[in-house]
């Protein structure tokens, strides 16, 4: 099993906003902002992950990079509605990441794979002003989406089922419609034969030592298949795990933990009949 | 105090009971140990076990202040731990809680050194006491003295790498000057705690891709450092020893001679509190 699975619109999970709209007005000089990882919401980010700046009025509105603002090469936009970032590493020197989303209250950037690690500062420069602040740049700082965004529900993954004639099909980990962010319950237990998989998606890990990355389920371990970068979108990283054990038949609602380089990340909860 | 530094403390006790005097007894101490034949050249004959201990506590209070400050925000005396004594006491400054990964192995593993570093005051000052000798004071400390160590958990792992090494080579270098069989069985104990500590932060070091600079032409970096290696062992698989007086002249900065700077302001207490005139040179055997 390899890394390249479909991702359907990732790009806008990375677009994520408040989207408070300021059409026709002024905009005031940007607020002070922080920055963490956009999968942890920690402060603390690795090179080459997906992180965010916050503050306020660093743009009128909302604009993502799409799809062909991401080009052949995957490079982004430094700049996007009129805002762009700096980032000054450890080292002192000054880089200008990629940018995936600007919004009034928000910019997801990606580190800049050569960012020294330690602490760095930014910049958020917009037509309205600059506006600075710090984050902590570390070798990894593993993170998983959530579908919720909240850094703690169900996971922005996929589910892979493949039969034992080898059919394969895609499923969801979260429910529908108006309970669009709660588990949906993997089924292992109707037809036991089927080897299940769990694709999860995040940043901050592709630079992980290759000491096995650990991934347990209700406290169960899990094989882990692959854990580096999802290959297509900058700063996105992958980790493909399973086939889920039979001991998880009726496990219910639980955590899933992944832990890197004895770094854990986020937890994220699944649900398992 | 706990049981078990109860029991060490009553060890030493019952040890000094038979002693009148802690001269040190260099031909027994080297004899047949080639890996200490280099410290026990430099051994001042005149140092006796107290004065060995009492240069470990102010070491111990000093990574026992690093660890709770980072990990904390707080001063060990703000923990609890007692820093009077003889000699001058003085304040801690800089340093600062730093940012971790929490529930990382690394900030686990600092909580846990931090608070062996601080038992470990705790029983350095308890033996002396049992043994009828006041404890040396904590000094002043400053921990930013390098500028470094607080930023980030990479500033901490260059820091407390440093720190631990140089804790283990001081055992290791004090070892031979010990009279006291009680004395050596708790020093070497504690050495060994060093060395655990310093595996883990090397292992660290190595996870987190952390450059760590060499603090003397003795010092065995780690990778990804350039020449380092896993664990900080020489040429004959053994921790490199330094004299107090190397051991001074790091933690003041590197200055020959001196009695005063770097991490300690003001100088350490006790008798043991001069840099030597060179640092620990490459060839540690």
């Amino acid at each position: 099993m390899t890394h390249p699975i479909k991702i359907l619109g990732f790009a806008a999970l990375l677009s994520i906003s408040p989207c408070y709209l300021l059409h026709g007005q002024t905009t005031p000089p940007p607020g002070a902002t922080t920055a963490t990882s956009v999968a942890t919401y920690k402060g603390i980010v690795a090179p080459d992950s997906i992180a965010a700046a916050w503050g306020s009025n660093f743009a009128i509105s909302t604009i993502a990079a799409n799809g062909s603002d991401l080009g052949t090469t995957g490079t982004l936009p430094n700049t996007l509605g009129g805002a762009r970032l700096t980032l000054t590493d450890s080292a002192g020197v000054v880089l200008v990441p990629g940018l995936y989303m600007v919004s009034p209250g928000q910019i997801n950037f990606v580190v800049p794979a050569n960012a020294a690690q330690g602490k760095a500062t930014y910049s958020v420069v917009s037509a309205s002003g600059t506006v600075t602040g710090t984050l902590l740049i570390s070798n990894i700082a593993p993170g998983i989406f959530t579908a919720d965004q909240s850094g703690s529900g169900v996971p922005a993954a996929q589910i892979l089922r493949v039969t034992t004639g080898g059919q394969a099909t895609y499923e969801s980990p979260q429910q529908s419609g108006n309970s669009a962010f709660l588990p949906r319950s993997i089924d292992l237990s109707s037809s036991p034969t089927d080897k299940v998989y769990i694709v999860l998606y995040g940043t901050g890990f592709r630079r992980r030592s290759p000491n096995p990355v650990i991934v347990t389920i209700g406290g169960i371990s899990v094989p882990v298949l692959y854990a580096a970068a999802q290959g297509q979108y900058p700063g996105l990283d992958q980790i493909n795990i399973g086939p889920l054990p039979q001991s998880l038949v009726g496990f219910g609602a639980v955590d899933l933990a992944v832990t890197i380089d004895g770094v854990p990340a986020n937890t994220v909860r699944i649900a398992i009949r | 105090m706990n049981t078990t530094q109860k029991v060490l403390v009553n060890s030493i006790r019952e040890n000094l009971a038979d002693r009148r005097g802690f001269l040190t007894n260099m031909g027994m101490a080297s004899a047949g140990l080639g890996a200490f034949l280099a410290t026990a050249g430099t051994a001042n004959a005149q140092v006796t076990d107290v004065d060995i201990l009492q240069f470990a506590l102010n070491l111990e209070y000093l990574e026992a202040e690093f660890y709770t400050m980072a990990r904390t925000g707080k001063t060990i005396d703000q923990m609890g731990v007692g820093i009077t004594g003889s000699g001058t006491t003085g304040a801690t400054t800089g340093g600062k809680m730093v940012t971790f990964i929490e529930g990382s192995t690394l900030a686990r593993s600092a909580d846990e050194i931090a608070g062996d570093e601080r038992t470990h005051v705790t029983l350095l000052r308890g033996a002396l006491t049992a043994a009828g000798v006041m404890p040396v004071a904590k000094p002043a400390i400053n921990l930013n003295a390098l500028g470094i160590g607080f930023g980030s958990q990479e500033e901490f792992i260059i820091l407390a790498r440093a720190f631990e090494d140089v804790g283990v080579s001081a055992y290791g270098g004090a070892a031979p000057l010990i009279t006291s069989k009680a004395y050596l069985a708790v020093a070497a104990r504690i050495l060994a705690a060093e060395a655990e500590h310093t595996g883990s932060l090397r292992l660290h070091a190595v996870l987190y891709n952390v450059k760590v600079p060499p603090v003397d032409p003795a010092d065995i970096v780690v990778p990804p450092s350039a020449g380092g290696k896993f664990s900080s062992l020489n040429a004959n698989a053994l921790s490199i020893v330094r004299t107090p007086g190397q051991v001074l002249y790091i933690v003041y900065g590197g200055q020959a001679g001196a009695k005063t700077g770097g991490f300690y302001p003001n100088g350490v207490n006790g008798t043991l509190n001069m840099a030597d005139a060179t640092p620990a040179p490459a060839s540690n055997t």
